[in-house]
């Protein structure tokens, strides 16, 4: 490990497209927390303040191990490498690489992969957000920056925003604080934080999003090209405040499941945005998602779908692909920071480095390069991501193939043919939505080692609409069960006012959450999705 | 420092909370958590259907101060109303006494901080310092504390009441609501 004597570092913090600045100051002995800008007006959330904390954790993963049974032996790297590649010898093997870490470990991988044919690659997004931003993409619209909200007359906010990319809110505020009576509609079935601000609140059935703003848009004017399920008077009233706005801020967090839904929704926020003379904003759970579907297009990734669904043994390296997928166990490899679902049921697990401790460029609102340095230099003898896959194709005898420019393969996705229709999600009553929140790091288990997001949620908070929850006799605050079919998780019943129907919302963020409405791929379209979920609620 | 001070002037800038801007993020309390070592003063607390931080308005006539029986609680020389940690027993006192309840152990029925938890003995209570190693006079830093600056919303603001009127804010015993009292927007 560091000295921690070494250094205080400063850098941004790369957990969300928000970029904000970060420090770490050494408590102890290889113990950082991080620190807090001078100013007002700069902002961390709770991710980012977990992860001074994170680089230092005593549950680290420093070194390889092998499972044998339910135990972990250390081996060293050696074994473990040639562990895995004996594993994929008759198999081939798929890298399902962290699509969040810098754009030159993505082309060192793809360079990797080109030279090696028993080999390929997949940069992992959630799916949900991997059809956001495609769809975002061919739409065509402009991106915008969070400086650029201020010039905006109006705004639409689809899923919870605010918890994706908190900072967006001071700039919505801003903004509303210099124009008073700027409309502010949101969409979101599962009342997120935005709900709470928002002048027009857009009724959304449970699964009906996409027919939702269909009707948004529709009555801004805006001919939606989807269905729109008859009468929705909230959105035409909501589309009529947005009718007059010459530029419109589109805000999109992607929230689990719901597959090539979002692919439309993308492509429809973007038109309304364009036609608004505005553009958007998706908020990701890492800063690069962007890049990293971008360049698995071009530079010739498999889908995750895809790559899932094949024979090849896999090695997942940075990302947490069971838990993301809410599937259970058995798996040939997993690359890790620190402990997740799937180096719980890795066969090997090796160590890697982890978001602040990574040197290179992230792809900001569309068309910038950013180049961020490192909080921390790494610990001593953990590579990379992109260096574990180097060491990988060492071991099989194959040198990298020439990396390509930086900038060169970013290019924006454009629309195909044909794409197909997404499939008619169904609405069971009472469902069960998974939702984002402010305390953690998207699917992966990265910040719920942070003792702050350990210590306040004792357990997960279950949003409930107040009517709901007295027909069921639940208690503001009890401590329920949650049940869909024969799996089970414990709760905390929490009163939502914006929420009015028969569901109950979990944050997407908890692996157990994911376990209760696990991924499948669409017959349909072929992608990743995963449906609302009937469910019985008790005390 | 003068222990005895408790007739001290008290600071002039305080944390306000502009209730039209928290969007319940819990930005603030992990700030306060990471940064006092796992005792945060700061809370992301439950009242009812809300969601709000709850932190110390550094009270002209502070009740906390007068009710300690450790003399743990003080104001000092600057101002602050802060806590001595070694005189403190935990016997909850400040917590009893608090009339805005920024000192309890529970808010609605759920722990609203980490005081009793295995980290910690259980026999000291948290307490706003205002993060005076970036704003008290001997800093040369001259910030703000660091649930302000971590505030992603702009929700917390580190204030007098004059900034506060400049700023548009309605106050009301000391805090602000935003530009309506009942409703967020």
């Amino acid at each position: 490990m560091t000295d921690s004597a070494h250094t205080n570092g400063s850098a941004r913090c790369v957990l969300c497209p928000a970029a904000c600045e970060v420090q770490v100051v050494a408590t102890g002995p290889d113990r950082w927390r991080s620190e807090f800008p001078l100013e007002d007006g700069h902002g961390l959330c709770p991710r980012g303040s977990s992860l001074g904390e994170l680089l230092g954790h005593p549950h680290r993963i420093l070194a390889p191990a092998s499972r044998e049974g339910n135990a972990l032996h250390a081996v060293t790297m050696d074994e473990a490498l040639g562990g895995v590649l004996a594993q994929s010898a008759d198999t081939g093997l798929t890298i399902l690489l962290d699509g969040h870490v810098p754009i030159e470990q993505m082309l060192t991988v793809a360079a990797c992969c080109e030279a090696w044919p028993k080999a390929s690659f997949c940069f992992v997004v959630e799916p949900a957000e991997r059809l956001l931003l495609t769809g975002a993409d061919q739409s065509g619209a402009d991106y915008l920056t969070d400086d650029d909200l201020a010039d905006c007359d109006g705004f639409v906010l689809i899923g919870d925003v605010f918890a994706a990319d908190p900072l967006l809110a001071r700039r919505v505020f801003d903004c509303r604080k210099a124009q008073p009576r700027i409309p502010i509609v949101t969409l979101d079935a599962a009342a997120g934080t935005p709900a709470k601000f928002a002048t027009h609140r857009v009724d959304v059935a449970v699964g009906k999003l996409l027919e939702a703003l269909a009707a948004t848009t529709g009555a801004a004017g805006l001919d939606a090209g989807a269905p729109t399920l008859g009468e929705n008077p909230s959105a035409v009233a909501a589309g009529k405040a947005l009718a007059t706005c010459t530029r419109l801020g589109v805000l999109v967090a992607a929230e689990y499941g719901r597959g090539e839904q979002w692919h439309r929704i993308g492509h429809l926020a973007g038109a309304l945005a364009a036609a608004k003379g505005g553009g958007l904003i998706i908020t990701t759970v890492g800063l690069n998602a962007l890049a990293a579907v971008r360049l698995n297009a071009t530079l010739g990734g498999v889908a995750l779908s895809e790559a899932i669904s094949s024979d090849a043994v896999s090695i997942a390296i940075g990302c947490d692909v069971l838990g993301m997928l809410g599937w259970p166990g058995g798996y040939s490899a997993a690359g890790a920071a620190l402990p997740n679902c799937t180096t719980d049921a890795a066969r090997y697990v090796l160590p890697v480095t982890m978001p602040g401790e990574w040197a290179g460029t992230f792809l900001v609102g569309g068309s910038e390069l950013v180049h961020v340095h490192p909080l921390l230099p790494p610990p001593a003898g953990v590579p990379s991501p992109a260096e574990l896959v180097v060491m990988l194709a060492s071991h099989a005898g194959v040198s990298p193939a020439k990396m390509a420019e930086t900038s060169a393969p970013l290019k924006r996705l454009t629309a195909k043919a044909g794409a197909p229709e997404p499939p008619h999600n169904h609405s069971p009553s009472p469902a069960l939505l998974l939702a984002r929140r402010a305390g953690h790091h998207g699917c992966g288990a990265l910040t719920r080692h942070g003792s702050w997001q350990a210590a306040v949620a004792d357990l997960p908070e279950l949003r409930i609409g107040a009517a709901y929850a007295r027909k069921l006799n639940i208690p503001n605050l009890a401590v329920v069960n949650v049940r869909v079919g024969e799996k089970l998780m414990h709760a905390r019943a929490r009163y939502s006012p914006e929420m009015n129907g028969d569901y109950v919302v979990l944050a997407e963020g908890l692996a157990d959450a994911r376990a209760l409405t696990p991924t499948f791929i669409e017959q349909e379209t072929g992608q990743l999705g995963a449906e609302p979920m009937a469910v019985d609620v008790s005390v | 420092m003068n222990m005895e001070s408790v007739t001290h002037n008290p600071v002039a800038q305080r944390v306000l909370i502009d209730l039209d801007r928290c969007i319940e993020c819990g930005s603030c309390a992990a700030a306060c958590h990471y940064s006092h070592a796992n005792m945060p003063a700061v809370n992301a607390a439950r009242a009812g259907w809300a969601l709000l931080p709850v932190i110390c308005r550094q009270c002209k006539a502070a009740s906390c101060v007068d009710t300690c029986p450790a003399e743990a609680m003080i104001r000092d020389d600057d101002g602050v109303v802060r806590r001595r940690l070694f005189r403190c027993i935990g016997c909850g006192s400040c917590a009893k006494a608090c009339p805005f309840g920024v000192i309890p152990t529970t808010l609605g029925g759920v722990p609203s901080g980490f005081r009793s938890n295995e980290r910690m003995s259980g026999h000291q209570i948290a307490k706003c310092d205002l993060c005076v190693d970036r704003t008290g006079p001997e800093s040369t830093a001259h910030g703000v504390p660091r649930c302000v600056a971590a505030c992603p919303a702009g929700a917390l603001i580190y204030a007098d009441e004059h900034d506060a009127h400049e700023l548009g804010l309605n106050m009301i015993g000391g805090r602000t609501t935003g530009e309506n009292p009942y409703k967020r927007r």
